[in-house]
């Protein structure tokens, strides 16, 4: 099992705020996953500069479908089903919700 | 029968009142506390605005919750922490805060604890 953290950010917020927490409190080597209107921060520069540290982001497929946003092929996130969301949870060895 | 000791990090990011979060928080912690599980008590975000000194919420109908912040060493909680940069943007310093105990800490220590705890809750 990985012994990094699994951060789950479910808000964006214009500054985002809750992913600036998140940040904040998340070393290099931990994953983001976006869901509910947290997909909303795909794109935003905040996100990348998380991505340039060492995070890896995912984004919940089906939250992000149902807001009509879609992945722009330059974005360095991974589109995650719920399947996926549950491999993540399994895969890290803890899980901070951030919400 | 006795519960594994782990430790605990609850970080505690609301102000008090207007929403449950704080006190259902506080709650948790003197749960874990009482389980003699290692905890650790982190405010950041609004949620330091739970320490502020001279709290006096009687007349929106609601317990003193920072009254019963300053009771955690009793009950074994003498890991409270408040994270320096919410302090900072929120033109907070430490003399205006309740008498608990607590230590300031940066970002870097925190990622630390973080990374040293087996559970982390956030409220």
């Amino acid at each position: 099992m990985n012994a990094a953290t699994l951060h789950t950010v479910n808000k964006a917020g214009t500054p985002p705020a809750l992913l600036h927490s998140c940040l904040r409190m998340s070393s290099s080597g931990d994953a983001i996953l976006l869901l509910q209107d947290g997909v909303y921060l795909v794109g935003s520069p905040v996100l990348e500069q998380a991505i340039d540290s060492g995070r890896d982001v995912f984004v919940l497929q089906s939250d992000m479908e149902a807001r009509g946003l879609v992945m722009n092929p330059q974005q360095r996130m991974r589109l995650v089903d719920y399947t996926g969301f549950v491999e993540l949870s399994c895969q890290y060895s803890k899980t901070i919700s951030w919400f | 029968m006795s519960a594994a000791n782990k430790t605990i990090t609850f970080i505690s990011r609301r102000a008090p009142y207007s929403t449950e979060h704080a006190k259902a928080c506080l709650d948790m912690v003197l749960a874990a506390a009482v389980f003699d599980q290692q905890v650790h008590y982190l405010f950041m975000d609004d949620g330091v605005y739970q320490l502020l000194a001279g709290q006096r919420p009687e007349n929106i109908h609601n317990k003193n919750l920072g009254a019963a912040l300053e009771a955690l060493p009793l009950y074994g909680v003498d890991s409270i922490l408040v994270e320096a940069q919410s302090l900072q943007e929120r033109n907070l310093t430490a003399d205006q805060l309740l008498q608990t105990g607590f230590r300031t800490c940066s970002r870097d220590e925190l990622r630390n604890l973080i990374k040293a705890s087996d559970q982390v809750f956030t409220l």
